[in-house]
């Protein structure tokens, strides 16, 4: 959904790193300059140079199918996908429903409408198999607006009587056969469903393949076909309403905890775990933020979500009395973990550790549950970053779940590992968030002999031998520094270093 | 046409000597250093490193790849010329030891670090090395092991110190890191717990520190992400460059003698690569005989039997000259190796021409290696034998194309992979594959990357460079784009990896890994040497080039064919093809030349009627003036124009005449113009060779200014005027890479003159043997045939009960078959001569000489050539009836006989192709009990195909249709539109409004002709020639890049015998050709 896309040339190709990377798919206008799918990416960037080049994402593509077949339970109950490696077709079983649009006539155009609606070119058919449905619905022009007020010419409606006729007159192309079938019928000069009916039955399958038969046969409906339907998942939730709006807070703890286990309950049926739970209110004097809770790891526990969610309810206690409250809760993706190992795993420390960052987080708030991790990177302002436990967590994990991963990070393999343990050890515990400037800088047998920071004047006891770090040439500053350890007669050790640029010495760091 | 690589080949200045006089070096040697040619991993040449070595006053410095000595030539050539002591030695990284610097002490140590490094690269995938540290001490004689720590494993430090013992070292390593006090203090503990003394070193990956943000770039590019991505994999600082000796002194203050044992090192290293000695293989002269001896017999000999009339006196000095330098500068050996191959050709009888000046000397003639009569051409010895230099002369053999892996095998056999390699081509990043990785090294999304490889086509100059980031989108301004910008341009001309040479072969006397390692080529059966020509060139190594040619796999098929047709006194071969027959030079004047080798193409074709050639040496300039290097230099005009008297033929003065007399006063080939150096500006032979060399890199940063200066200056002091000598030296300047030799262009002027002979006098035989040499050559089989049928050939469809493998010669009354496939007298031992129905009586087909030419089977798209072998063998039993005999009796698979329906293969037994495909059809189960019962199915009643559909159908499978013209089918319906078919428009006036349409046969777009692209157009009734401008062209871009066929209006201009059509507009026809595969040969 990328609405600025609106008006170009769009061509879609598969990835740039694979061996010939050539376009699955353009937009009418690129098919207007002359872009094919199949052509090799080059060529179709040297026919439309002002072409938008996306890469093909057939996951995304099903996912969105898959979206707009539970759309489409505002007409059917049952919407399903074409079954294909990469469907563009959904089926719709309109059996019974045409009456509540008036007709199967009526019913066609407000699909068709609905789609145009939503900026989706539609082509469509309506016939008693599903296969002479999808070779109609791609053999008719596509809707374009300006035939709004012929609906009727979108979808052709076939009955069961018009079936096998109006099969015959389709091209084989509309058979769902593999492109060499394809080609070999068009060789032998068979274009038509009907050409092929005339001649013998037993003469094609060892010809043209078994698959051949059967796709006549589902065209026609001798061979029964099942659909799938997409049904969305649906997020659990329960409500308690009150008359008369309810005060004591005992009441709502218990309240709460029986809404958890009802949410619970549906939860466990479906054999799901969930990472986040909503609560929402409805109090007299307004609607508070929605209450949200998230974990790290994922889970069915009622006692661990009723211990988060009152250590939750304490910092934020409701003013005024609850007139209703409704919980929500999201299962994850993932199913409920089955353990199928021989001896139980000892994780029990990793989950308990989870389980206080998460109690941490709902005590203090998500924001003050900070976790830092070290970068390698040489610059030292950036070789750590920070941010809070819960929300980096989750984002490592959906991350490590995430089908592809762009940044294609592979195993260091520079320096070894040791040295960056010795590098560790190297650094002063306290870095400034920023090096601050020192003064009155005597230099001498020592790299820095003397000099004054934050009001005190220091004098160099001892230093170590110069690091030196040049780096970020690719970022909007580079650095060239020197850097030292020193010690102060007075027993202080700092990290100091000289900007080889202006030679401005600074302090970053305080070992402690 | 090759187009012009931009910033050609990496033209390296040398460097320059230090500019203070002080003798003295320093105390420091930097021994562990790696150049660009440890790919990705160094980022500075080798001349660079050295140069800064010599700069900062080191004693010495190693030039230590990884796993490889494939810089250190470079290194040599660039120390030598400053007279800088240049250590030779490698890093070599063990699989289970840590990494180890290797220095050659002496010739015998280096041999055995060639050996080890070839061992562990020929035992590993092309590019990786695999090697053991007992490989290591196997090889440890003459050789210092300096072992770099890594992993502190004391056991293997002391395995380094058993196998060198006094010649182990411990290198020290300090790049301003985090703690080097402690680092260094613990490398003085381990030195001293392993007896490993201590020795320093920077581990050099540039000269400079400047260099750190293209190693980043190359550190990334390795790593195939981006410099932000690297993070710990990059260096954190820019230290790993070559450093003062003062800077390291300090560095190491607290280990003085560190430092000192550098210097140690160095002075024990006493080996220089020019203490290589080349010998060359023994074993071609018989024992007892010495080169020199064998040699002058040879070629006495071949003069005898050259001119049997008697020797001309004008040879007999040339020969006595000849073999008086190459006496002079030992070369007899050479010439006796590629005399050997040339013989082994022959034996095997494949065709073979030498090239080159020193092939087209007499002596090659007398020793058969060129087909030349040097009588016929001034040859210049000088070129490739140049007195000063001791450099090896370089003879281009030609073989055909087909047959060359044979004669590299042979080389192979006869001397052993042991002394024989194939020599390497080093690639070098060019514009386009700079940005590329430079563009991804900085984060650029790939779209733009590819954006701006896209735009660095054709760069000639540095400045066009920024101009074409901006048409990019990439603001050379902004700090990424100038980082960006200034990167690729640093990067370029970088060794990115070895390849191998087209046929460069080494043979040597001695172990051939001795000398340089030897690894794997990506071609298996290969085994690739990891220096390439300009390396071997330096140290005057011997190659010879093998080299592969197709025209030459036709001309031996067609003079086979006439040769069994025509039997005669000699059989004809390349030397007794009559000469200067004027009827072949009629044909070739009025460009009647589809199919003849070289002046085939559309620009050769054009300059035909315009220059009329009328003798062998009008065709050595045809040959060498359709090229960009003389069109560049704005020469061919004045060629023309005094050719036709328009332009009087003058000379400045008498020893200009001697040089350009031939070519009326106009400079045409790269000999003129070193002779022209020589005679008016003093160079000598040598300096004039340089000049050649320079010539090739000119644009590669003023390669040429040294040669401009000394030019100028010579001719001025010889009483020219400075006027002319600059233009002299912009026509040298315009030669660039492109410049022909003389010496080539009589070389392939005799492949032109042969095969126009044959395309004359036996067209049939001539078609067939093109036919079955492709893919070679300018046009497309269907065009070779419509040529053929213009010439009265009559030409018979591919046929499963008339046709061979190959394209045939075949009697048109009896039905029989001449056999011409070589690949069955070949293979005589699979196929028993008897059994094959294809050998007929040459008696019987000599009686009717008008004979047809059968299209093979070699035709039908897809089919192997397995299969038409078995197709032969079981026709010999008698002819097939019905597809289904054919499926039975020759068991083919569904595949082989859908083919041949498809072509049409079964026409001949009354079967139309899609009755014959619908047969071809059913699976057979193999084993089924019912495969050999006939199939009594009634024939499907299938839908005939039109025409138009048959006519598609043929080109769809074979590639052409002998039933019609595709475009025969549109005539009516353009016709409309008023477009005149091809043939009228000789009859057009000049300058008339016409439309015209045809399928397209090529596009070409010269790199000279500022954006006009060439396209030819082709009807029913023969060829369009059309010009579209660059408006033109980007104005119909999608019609002009992709369409099939076009229908295009525009005006005639015609002049002096050819016919263009200047377009104006295009429209696309592909749509009404819907089947028609696109056979165009575009931008090639």
């Amino acid at each position: 959904m990328q609405p600025e896309l609106k008006g170009q040339i769009v061509i879609l190709h598969t990835p740039l790193d694979s061996r010939s990377p050539h376009v699955v798919l353009g937009n009418r206008k690129s098919l207007r300059q002359g872009v094919q799918p199949g052509m090799p990416l080059a060529e179709a960037r040297s026919l439309v140079p002002r072409g938008r080049f996306l890469e093909h994402d057939p996951d995304a593509d099903r996912e969105r199918l898959r979206e707009l077949a539970w759309e489409c339970q505002r007409f059917t109950p049952r919407a399903g996908l074409e079954e294909a490696d990469e469907p563009d077709c959904l089926f719709l079983d309109v059996t019974g429903c045409g009456h509540l649009f008036g007709d199967i006539r009526g019913l066609c155009l407000q699909i068709a409408r609905y789609f145009r609606g939503r900026g989706y070119w539609v082509k469509g058919a309506c016939s008693p198999t599903w296969g002479a449905s999808l070779g109609l619905a791609r053999n008719t022009a596509s809707s374009t607006p300006r035939r709004d007020h012929s609906g009727e010419r979108l979808f052709e409606i076939v009955t069961s009587e018009e079936l096998s006729t109006r099969v015959a007159m389709l091209p084989v192309t509309a058979l769902r056969l593999p492109v060499e079938t394809l080609s070999m019928l068009a060789e032998c000069g068979l274009r038509t469903v009907g050409q092929l009916l005339e001649l013998p039955r037993s003469s094609l399958p060892s010809r043209f393949g078994t698959p051949l038969l059967l796709r006549l046969d589902q065209a026609l409906g001798a061979v029964e076909e099942l659909l799938t339907p997409e049904v969305p998942p649906q997020p659990i939730m329960v409500r308690q309403r009150w008359e008369y709006p309810i005060h004591a807070a005992a009441d709502i703890e218990l309240v709460l905890r029986e809404l958890l286990e009802r949410v619970l309950l549906e939860l466990k049926k479906r054999q799901r775990v969930t990472q986040e739970l909503r609560v929402a209110w409805k109090t007299e004097t307004g609607e508070p933020e929605p209450l949200v809770i998230r974990l790290l790891k994922p889970t069915q526990s009622a006692d661990k979500l009723g211990e988060l969610l009152s250590l939750r309810q304490e910092r934020f206690p409701l003013s005024g009395g609850v007139t209703s409250i409704e919980m929500e809760l999201i299962p994850s993706l993932r199913e409920a973990a089955k353990r199928n190992t021989l001896f139980e795993q000892d994780d029990t420390r990793e989950a308990e550790f989870a389980h206080l960052i998460e109690r941490l987080s709902q005590r203090l708030g998500e924001g003050a549950v900070m976790r830092s991790r070290l970068q390698p990177e040489a610059q030292p302002e950036l070789a750590a970053t920070s941010g809070p436990w819960l929300q980096t967590g989750i984002k490592t994990l959906r991350r490590a779940s995430s089908r592809k991963n762009p940044n294609r990070e592979s195993e260091p393999t520079g320096e070894p590992l040791s040295q960056s343990n010795a590098l560790i050890a190297t650094r002063p515990l306290r870095l400034l968030p920023n090096p601050e400037r020192v003064a009155n800088c005597i230099l001498g047998s020592h790299a820095l002999e003397h000099f004054r920071w934050r009001g005190h004047e220091y004098r160099v006891h001892d230093c170590s031998w110069p690091e030196r770090i040049v780096t970020g040439w690719w970022r909007e500053r580079s650095v060239h520094r020197d850097y030292y350890r020193i010690e102060t007669e007075g027993g202080a050790r700092f990290w100091v270093f000289q900007d080889l640029e202006n030679h401005q010495w600074s302090l970053h760091g305080v070992y402690e | 046409m090759p187009e012009a690589p931009p910033l050609a080949k990496p033209f390296r200045p040398l460097p320059v000597p230090r500019s203070t006089a002080e003798p003295e070096r320093s105390l420091y040697a930097e021994l562990h250093c790696k150049s660009n040619y440890s790919f990705l991993q160094g980022a500075s040449h080798p001349d660079e490193l050295v140069q800064r070595a010599s700069d900062l006053g080191y004693a010495a410095l190693a030039i230590t790849d990884r796993n490889s000595l494939a810089g250190v030539v470079r290194a040599h050539v660039a120390a030598k010329a400053i007279g800088f002591p240049l250590l030779i030695g490698a890093e070599i990284t063990p699989v289970d030891a840590p990494p180890v610097v290797l220095l050659a002490i002496d010739r015998a140590g280096y041999g055995r670090l060639s050996t080890l490094i070839t061992l562990g690269r020929r035992h590993a995938p092309k590019g990786q090395c695999h090697i053991t540290r007992r490989q290591i001490a196997d090889h440890a004689d003459g050789l210092i092991a300096c072992v770099v720590p890594q992993s502190h494993s004391p056991d293997s430090l002391s395995f380094y110190r058993e196998a060198f013992d006094d010649r182990a070292y411990l290198l020290a390593e300090l790049h301003l890191g985090p703690d080097d006090q402690r680092q260094l203090a613990a490398l003085q503990r381990l030195s001293q717990s392993t007896a490993l003394p201590l020795v320093a070193a920077n581990d050099v990956h540039y000269h400079v520190a400047t260099r750190q943000p293209l190693h980043d770039v190359l550190t990334a590019t390795r790593h195939h992400c981006s410099v932000a991505e690297l993070r710990e994999r990059r260096f954190p600082n820019a230290e790993r460059h070559l450093k003062s000796a003062a800077k390291m002194a300090k560095l190491f203050a607290p280990c003085p003698e560190a430092i000192q044992r550098t210097r140690e090192i160095a002075s024990r290293c006493r080996f220089s690569l020019d203490e290589l000695r080349y010998e060359y293989p023994h074993e071609l002269c018989p024992t007892g005989v010495t080169p020199t001896e064998h040699l002058y017999r040879l070629t006495w000999q071949g003069a005898s039997d050259r001119y049997p009339q008697g020797i001309t006196p004008k040879v007999r000095g040339l020969i006595e000259h000849e073999l008086a330098l190459i006496a002079e500068l030992k070369y007899e050996a050479y010439f006796l190796t590629v005399w050997d191959i040339v013989r082994f050709a022959r034996s095997r009888g494949i065709l073979c021409q030498g090239r080159g000046s020193a092939a087209n000397s007499a002596v090659c003639y007398c020793l058969g290696v060129t087909s030349v009569d040097p009588d016929r051409i001034d040859v210049l010895f000088e070129r490739f034998i140049s007195r000063e230099r001791g450099e090896a002369p370089d003879i281009d053999v030609d073989f055909e194309h087909e047959r060359r892996e044979e004669v590299l095998q042979y080389l192979y056999e006869k001397y052993g992979r042991d002394r024989a390699g194939m020599t390497a081509a080093l690639i070098t990043y060019r514009p386009r594959s700079a940005v590329r990785d430079v563009g991804k090294a900085l984060g650029f999304s790939l779209d733009r990357v590819e954006k701006l490889a896209k735009n660095l086509d054709h760069i000639t100059s540095d400045e066009q460079f920024a101009a074409r980031f901006g048409e990019a989108g990439v603001d050379p301004t902004s700090r990424t784009g100038r980082q960006c910008l200034l990167l690729t341009q640093e990067l370029l001309g970088f060794p990115r990896h070895l390849s191998q040479h087209v046929g460069g072969m080494v043979m040597t006397q001695g172990l051939l890994h001795e000398l340089v390692p030897i690894e794997n080529a990506a071609m298996p059966g290969r085994t690739v040497i990891e220096w390439d020509k300009d390396d071997l060139d330096a140290l005057g190594l011997l190659k010879v080039d093998c080299l592969c040619l197709g025209m030459l796999s036709a001309i031996r098929r067609a003079l086979e064919i006439v040769n069994r047709l025509h039997p005669r006194m000699t059989p004809l071969d390349l030397a007794t093809i009559p000469a200067e027959d004027s009827a072949v030079y009629d044909m070739i004047c009025q460009a009647d030349t589809v199919g003849v080798f070289q002046i085939e193409s559309r620009a050769q074709m054009s300059m035909l009627p315009r220059l009329k050639p009328r003798c062998f040496y009008d065709l050595v300039i045809e040959v060498a003036i359709v090229r960009p290097g003389p069109i560049q230099g704005d020469m061919v005009h004045p060629y023309l124009r005094r050719r036709r008297g328009e332009e009087p033929v003058t000379f400045p003065d008498d020893r200009i005449r001697s040089v350009l007399h031939k070519t009326l006063g106009v400079p045409l080939f790269q000999e003129q113009a070193m002779k022209l150096a020589m005679v008016a500006a003093g160079f000598t032979p040598g300096e004039a060779d340089q000049l050649r060399r320079a010539m090739a890199a000119w644009r590669r940063k003023g390669g040429l200014e040294p040669f401009r200066q000394k030019l100028v200056d010579g001719m001025a002091g010889n009483g020219y005027d400075t006027e002319f000598a600059e233009r002299v030296f912009k026509q040298i300047c315009g030669f660039g890479e492109y410049g022909f030799p003389e010496s080539h262009a009589a070389s392939f002027a005799l492949l032109v003159y042969v095969s126009a002979w044959l395309k004359h006098y036996h067209p049939a035989a001539f078609t067939a043997a093109l036919l079955n040499s492709q893919p070679m050559g300018f046009y497309a089989p269907a065009q070779l045939i419509a040529d053929a049928r213009k010439h009265g050939v009559s030409v018979l469809p591919p046929d499963v009960n008339a046709s061979a493998w190959d394209c045939t010669l075949e009697n048109g009354v009896s039905g029989e078959w001449l056999e011409v496939s070589e690949k069955e007298t070949r293979d005589k031992g699979q196929v028993a001569s008897g059994e094959t129905p294809s050998v007929a009586q040459p008696s019987t087909l000599n009686s009717q000489p008008s004979s047809s030419l059968r299209l093979g089977l070699r035709m039908v798209a897809g089919l192997p050539i397995s299969a038409a072998e078995q197709i032969l063998r079981v026709r010999q039993h008698g002819p097939f009836q019905s597809v289904d005999d054919f499926i039975t009796r020759t068991g083919l698979g569904r595949g082989a006989s859908q083919r041949l329906s498809r072509a049409d293969a079964f026409a001949s037994l009354g079967i139309g192709r899609r009755q014959a495909l619908w047969q071809a059809l059913p699976t057979h189960e193999p084993g089924s009990l019912f495969r050999n019962v006939p199939d009594h199915e009634q024939p499907a009643a299938l839908p005939a195909l039109s025409p138009a559909m048959e006519v598609t159908a043929d080109y769809r499978t074979t590639g052409l249709s002998l039933r019609a013209h595709p475009f025969q089918f549109l005539r009516e319906q353009v016709s409309v539109l008023g477009v005149v078919p091809a043939k009228d428009l000789e009859s057009l006036p000049d300058g008339q409004r016409v439309k015209v349409a045809g399928l397209v046969l090529l596009r070409q777009r010269p790199g000279t002709a500022k954006g006009v692209t060439f396209v030819t157009l082709e009807d029913e009734t023969g060829q369009v020639n059309l010009v579209i401008w660059q408006s033109v062209w980007d104005h119909h871009r999608r019609a002009a890049r992709n369409a099939n066929a076009l229908l295009v209006s525009g005006h005639l201009q015609k002049a002096e015998g050819t016919v263009h059509v200047i377009a104006q507009r295009l429209q696309d026809l592909s749509e009404h050709l819907v089947g028609i595969p696109a056979h165009s040969r575009d931008f090639r």
